[in-house]
Formats: C-alpha cells, sequence, structure tokens
C-alpha cells in the first residue's frame, strides 16, 4: 500500500458522511444559534448554576452568622454550633473552588493558535490558576479566623473566660490554623487533581520540540 | 456574518466529520463531539482574520477543541459521562471498507498529535502549512511525517 492509497482511503472516509446542502446548513444554523442542545452545552449550564450556588451559599453563610451575632435579643450560637457552621463554610469554599475551576477552563477553549501555543497558554493557565486559588484559601481563612476569633470572645464572655479545655473550643482554636493550612490543601489537591495533564501536556510539548 | 460562516463551514465540513472520527470515533454521542467543535469555531470566528485560508484555521480550531475535550475528559471523567471504551466497530464496519477501517484502527493507535499531524498530510497540507498548524519547524514535521507513515504503513501491512 503507497503514501497515495492512504490519502484516497482517508478521503473516501469524510465523503461518506457529507449530507444534502440544504439540511446541513440548517443544521449548522441551528446548532450556532442555539449554541447546542447537547451534552457540552448542558455540562456548562451545569458548572454555571453550580457557581452561582456555591458563591451565594458561601456569602449568605457568613452573612446569617454575622446577624445572628449582631441581633443580641436572640441567643448566641454555642461554640459547638459555630464550629459546626463553619466546617459547613469550609465546605462551601471547597466547592465555590471546584466550580470555579471546572468553568475556566471550558470557557478556555476556543483558540486559533498552533497546537503548541495553545499548549504553552494552557500551561500558563494551570499555573496562575494554581495561584489565584493559593490567594482565594488564605482570604477565606482570614475571614474564617476573623469569625472564630469573634465567636470565642462572645461566647466565652471574654479572652481570660474562655475554656480551652472544652473539645468545641480546642477545635475552634484549631480553626485560627486556617490560612495557613487550607490554601497549603488546595495547592496540594489541585496539584493531585491535574497531575495528569500537567504531565501529558509537557510531553507534549517536548514532542513537538523534539525530532 | 452568521451567514458567512455558514457557507464556510458548509464548504469545509468534512474538515469537522474527520476530526469527529479521528479523536471521537468510539464514542456513542458522536453528534455532540461534532457540534461542539462547531459551537467553538464559531464562537473563534470573529478572530479570523483571512490572513491564512478558512479551511487552515478551521483545522487549528477544531484540533485545539478536540484536544481540549478529551484533556478535560481525563480530568473529569464524568465530564462526558459517555462510555469511551471500543463499542461500535461492527457498526463501522458495515459502513467503510475493510481498507478504511484498518487505517482508521491504525491512526487511532497514535498519539494525539500525531494523529493531527496524519490528518493534515492526509488532506495533502504542505510540510509549511502543517508546522505551523501544529507549532513545530518544518524540518520536525518532515522527520515526524515519515516517522508516522511507517508505523501505519506497517500497522496496516500486518493486519492488526
Amino acid at each position: 500500500m503507497e503514501t497515495k492509497d492512504l490519502k484516497n482511503i482517508w478521503n473516501a472516509l469524510a465523503d461518506n458522511q457529507l449530507v444534502d446542502e440544504k439540511l446541513a446548513k440548517e443544521n449548522i444554523t441551528e446548532i450556532i444559534s442555539k449554541k447546542g442542545k447537547g451534552l457540552f452545552s448542558k455540562m456548562t449550564k451545569k458548572t454555571i448554576f453550580d457557581y452561582w450556588l456555591y458563591l451565594i451559599g458561601l456569602i449568605a453563610v457568613p452573612l446569617a452568622t454575622t446577624m445572628v451575632h449582631l441581633n443580641l435579643m436572640k441567643p448566641l450560637p454555642t461554640i459547638q454550633a459555630y464550629v459546626g457552621i463553619v466546617f459547613v463554610e469550609l465546605y462551601l469554599i471547597y466547592m465555590f473552588i471546584n466550580a470555579r475551576r471546572k468553568l475556566n477552563f471550558i470557557e478556555s477553549s476556543n483558540n486559533s493558535l498552533s497546537i503548541k501555543e495553545s499548549l504553552v497558554e494552557m500551561q500558563k493557565k494551570l499555573k496562575k490558576a494554581i495561584n489565584r486559588e493559593y490567594r482565594l484559601g488564605v482570604f477565606f481563612g482570614i475571614g474564617i479566623i476573623l469569625l472564630t476569633i469573634i465567636q470565642l470572645v462572645i461566647t466565652g464572655g471574654g479572652l481570660s473566660n474562655i475554656d480551652f479545655t472544652s473539645f468545641p473550643t480546642m477545635i475552634a482554636v484549631l480553626l485560627i490554623a486556617t490560612p495557613f493550612i487550607l490554601p497549603m490543601l488546595l495547592r496540594y489537591e489541585f496539584k493531585l487533581r491535574y497531575s495528569r495533564i500537567t504531565k501529558d501536556i509537557k510531553q507534549t510539548i517536548n514532542e513537538l520540540e523534539e525530532i | 456574518m452568521e451567514k458567512e460562516f455558514t457557507e464556510l463551514l458548509y464548504r469545509n465540513q468534512g474538515i469537522v466529520h474527520k476530526i469527529c472520527n479521528l479523536y471521537f470515533r468510539n464514542r456513542s454521542h458522536k453528534d455532540d463531539y461534532r457540534q461542539e467543535l462547531i459551537i467553538q469555531l464559531w464562537k473563534a470566528y470573529p478572530k479570523f482574520s483571512n490572513k491564512s485560508k478558512f479551511s487552515t484555521w478551521m483545522y487549528r480550531v477544531c484540533l485545539n477543541a478536540a484536544i481540549d475535550i478529551l484533556r478535560k475528559e481525563k480530568t473529569q471523567p464524568k465530564f462526558t459521562e459517555y462510555d469511551t471504551t471500543l463499542g461500535t466497530i461492527t457498526d463501522h464496519k458495515k459502513e467503510t471498507s475493510d481498507n478504511q477501517e484498518k487505517l482508521h484502527q491504525a491512526i487511532s493507535r497514535l498519539t494525539d498529535i500525531d494523529k493531527a499531524i496524519i490528518t493534515l498530510y492526509l488532506d495533502e497540507y504542505s510540510y509549511k502549512e502543517i508546522a505551523e498548524i501544529v507549532g513545530m519547524s518544518e524540518t520536525n514535521t518532515g522527520v515526524k511525517i515519515n516517522r508516522i507513515k511507517s508505523q501505519i504503513l506497517k500497522t496496516i501491512q500486518n493486519g492488526n
């Protein structure tokens, strides 16, 4: 079999699938006007929905907690309840960052660069994403520290009255380490999840550079 | 702009089919991938500047989109929720000849980049054009193509 035969076979494959002109053009118009009704557009809509859901939850939980603190007519949440709320908040932070990641990568597709340039751009994007998540982790962590300190002081009736031997208080004190632990955990999880892609991209770039 | 794009895409629709066959051949809902490539082309179209041929530009966008989709499926296996195992080869055999099937099998074993290179070569793009689309030097492109061709011809001649 010669190269010419390969080319003929290859072209015959595509020709087998060409359809009537009018139908084909109507199909194209329908796809671009409705942005497809298929799986990818559903996944994009779901990811956008998740992003906003977790962002709203992330803002609503500390807002609600703060309003309870400020409303002195109602009983203040105990330290146990507060610790529970913080773990819910940590879960929302993780889910929000996850949704943000997915959205980032869904939106990154369309480009007319060469394949190699596109891979190099993706590498830069991944590096930026890790650093951005680290900063988000620090930001959320500081927020949790501040609220935890406020909660400990108010519930404990002042710094000198805090009972450091009680289990919920110990957990609350550990939460003060959040700005240090949370960003490191996010960075570690990101690298773990994307290690395969990062390795893949590096290998492909090397493949394009070697003879 | 929509009418112009539709006309250009229609005239070059074979490219989308070829790329879907190349990268998503054994997926059960190939039409979703085809639609996604068309949407990516439409989103990128405003940036098309007529500096290169439409077909060259189209290959670039579609190949990037296809490789991107495959990458996402690796990190998020539930991204497509589709079975990516070889499941419909018997259906393909009804539509294609034996040689076409052998060629597809041979190409399916190549890396994503090698698939892109050989497709462009089989579509009679020059080494220079292939090098620009893929992002390699022209010399590297020539060497790569010869290696891939030998690999494919060997696979086809061995019959597996």
